[in-house]
């Protein structure tokens, strides 16, 4: 029935060129300015290539190392309060007995299809000390933060994200544990097994591959968090929430335009990124192989 | 044994007060099911909805502390916001931006996704998957090359750029979930179609594409959703001309404190379409979300 070896070629074609185009010249465009010293603003032709100097020097650079461990910080504290509550949130969706399903995964979808830019500055309005929502629900528990300050910072980016991504996070697994087949548990249940025994031996490593997928995709996403900084906290105050993220775009175009450094830290985000993918990927080819 | 049997009565414990009776277990399954739907309802819908009544109070409501819960709603924010010529323009551009970059992407997209699932080639799992890593690539790191070569080539601050750039994650998006669609449709169908003389193409666009109506639906509303959201390209790519309705953040941004009333609607506005779209394509979102991973 195929007619030769190259007619998937011509079916592929349109996609191959265009993302050639718009992706991988770009790239390549990317590891070239990361070699050059250039200011922004200066005529292009003032470029010196400089080799591998710009990354050396973001390495000895103190301010790449806070943001580094800055965005490390962020990625683990919000991802895994995110597992913890999605899956909480999951099992109770499995519970037979909960109603309005309908209801809850409708509200689930809500946080994580608003735009992330606007959640920012919205969640910046009920951070306000004196007039936002937050501290008005908590001074009956007679604390007022200052979430604004300079150690609370990083606490309101992470809260906002954890409120986005959650619902994702929970859904997924929802999905997983709906998915699950029944016989384990209930050979688990005449064994005398207790809840957190079937959890711990039963329910995690059959999820196993879905969690995995979860954080994966979640981690990815908190590596690179740009919009929700930027609306939220601007990277401040002095430089407490400045991911790496933030970092490129201070370093190559609100304070300094210094092309070359920020191209360089932008490869290092991209690389560590196209790493954690290829894990992602890996598992994504084992789960689809079963089914 | 007896250790395990301990163990259980902890648990039961744990669980709640001494359960003496069946109906008190009942009771208290009862209690879990009502307190966590109202917990995750005033989580994560809350901050939704007092964003939306916000929006509707007037200047001195939004200030209000103990906050305004029972107001009469004033459209006065809304109208401000549509006085402000900036406003209809970005919505416009957004909607443009979004219309376009989608439509091209899913013309792109389609015959990529059957060839990955009807074809058998040597490269092809390569391909898929080099494919999904394009979408993973960081916006900050893609953005920095399109500011710079846009401004050499001088097409900053336009539409075109925007929606170029925005082909980068919608195509490999397209191209992943609509091979996921095509290849759920019976290969013998095609197959009986080719005996009766219909050649590649035209099985391609009178019989996949209108059995996949559903998943090309569902594919571009999720593509619509991300585009309509997106706002690092759109940041550092445009400057007034081609500004997109997720960067009117930076407008509020200068002079917070003073117009949350305003602020609110510009929010609401944006983010409305997003939501109600989400709810429409909800069955296929986590599909969307997992890159096909699971499915509902």
């Amino acid at each position: 029935m195929r007619k030769s070896n190259k007619a998937p070629f011509i079916w592929l074609a349109p996609s191959l060129i265009v993302l050639f185009l718009i992706t991988i010249i770009p790239t390549l465009f990317l590891f070239y300015t990361s070699s050059v010293n250039w200011e922004l603003g200066l005529p292009w032709s003032d470029r010196t290539f400089v080799g591998l100097q710009n990354y050396l020097d973001i390495f000895r650079d103190f301010l790449f190392q806070q943001a580094v461990k800055r965005t490390i910080v962020y990625t683990v504290f919000s991802v895994s309060t995110e597992f913890v509550f999605g899956y909480i949130i999951a099992s109770f969706l499995s519970r037979k007995s909960v109603r309005w399903k309908g209801l809850l995964i409708g509200t689930l979808i809500i946080p994580m299809t608003v735009t992330p830019s606007i959640a920012g500055l919205i969640w910046r309005l009920y951070f306000n000390p004196n007039y936002g929502i937050i501290n008005y629900f908590l001074h009956f528990f007679k604390i007022a933060p200052d979430w604004y300050s300079y150690s609370l910072a990083m606490s309101s980016v992470i809260i906002v994200d954890v409120w986005q991504w959650t619902p994702f996070v929970a859904l997924i697994l929802f999905a997983g544990l709906s998915a699950l087949p029944s016989t384990p548990f209930e050979a688990a249940l005449v064994d005398g097994a207790s809840k957190l025994q079937i959890m711990r031996y039963i329910t995690l490593p059959l999820l196993k591959p879905i969690i995995l997928i979860a954080i994966l995709l979640r981690g990815m996403d908190a590596l690179k968090m740009f919009d929700v900084v930027f609306s939220l906290t601007g990277g401040g105050p002095a430089d407490a929430t400045e991911l790496l993220s933030m970092l490129v775009y201070r370093t190559g175009f609100y304070q300094t335009g210094m092309i070359g450094l920020a191209s360089a830290i932008a490869v290092v985000l991209l690389v560590v990124i196209i790493l954690i993918s290829q894990l992602f990927i890996k598992i994504l080819g084992e789960k689809r192989e079963e089914v | 044994m007896r250790q395990k049997i301990q163990k259980r009565d902890n648990d039961t414990l744990l669980e709640g007060n001494l359960i003496t009776s069946q109906l008190e277990k009942r009771k208290l399954n009862l209690f879990i099911d009502i307190s966590g739907t109202i917990i995750i309802i005033f989580i994560f819908l809350f901050p939704f909805l007092w964003m939306v009544g916000m929006s509707f109070k007037d200047r001195i409501q939004t200030f209000q502390i103990p906050p305004a819960w029972f107001f009469k709603p004033t459209l006065e924010n809304y109208r401000d916001l549509f006085s402000r010529e900036i406003f209809g323009h970005y919505f416009v551009n957004s909607l443009l931006v979004v219309a376009f970059s989608v439509l091209i992407s899913l013309l792109i997209a389609a015959p990529a996704a059957y060839a990955l699932s009807r074809f058998n080639f040597k490269a092809k799992k390569d391909f898929s998957f080099w494919i999904l890593s394009v979408r993973m690539a960081p916006a900050i790191s893609v953005v920095i090359p399109y500011f710079l070569l846009g401004s050499l080539i001088g097409i900053l601050d336009t539409k075109f750029v925007l929606i170029l750039s925005y082909l980068t994650f919608n195509i490999p998006f397209a191209v992943w979930m609509l091979k996921g669609f095509i290849s759920e449709i019976p290969i013998e169908i095609e197959e009986a179609a080719m005996v009766d003389g219909y050649s590649r193409f035209e099985v391609f666009y009178k019989i996949i594409i209108p059995l996949t109506a559903t998943g090309f639906a569902a594919t571009s509303i999720l593509c619509i959703i991300q585009s309509w959201n997106e706002f690092t390209f759109a940041l550092f790519l445009t400057t007034t001309n081609a500004r997109t309705l997720p960067t009117i953040v930076t407008q509020f941004l200068t002079f917070q404190g003073v117009v949350w009333g305003e602020m609110s609607s510009a929010a609401t506005i944006t983010v409305l379409p997003a939501v109600i779209f989400a709810i429409l394509v909800r069955k296929h979102l986590i599909t969307g979300l997992t890159f096909g991973a699971l499915k509902e």
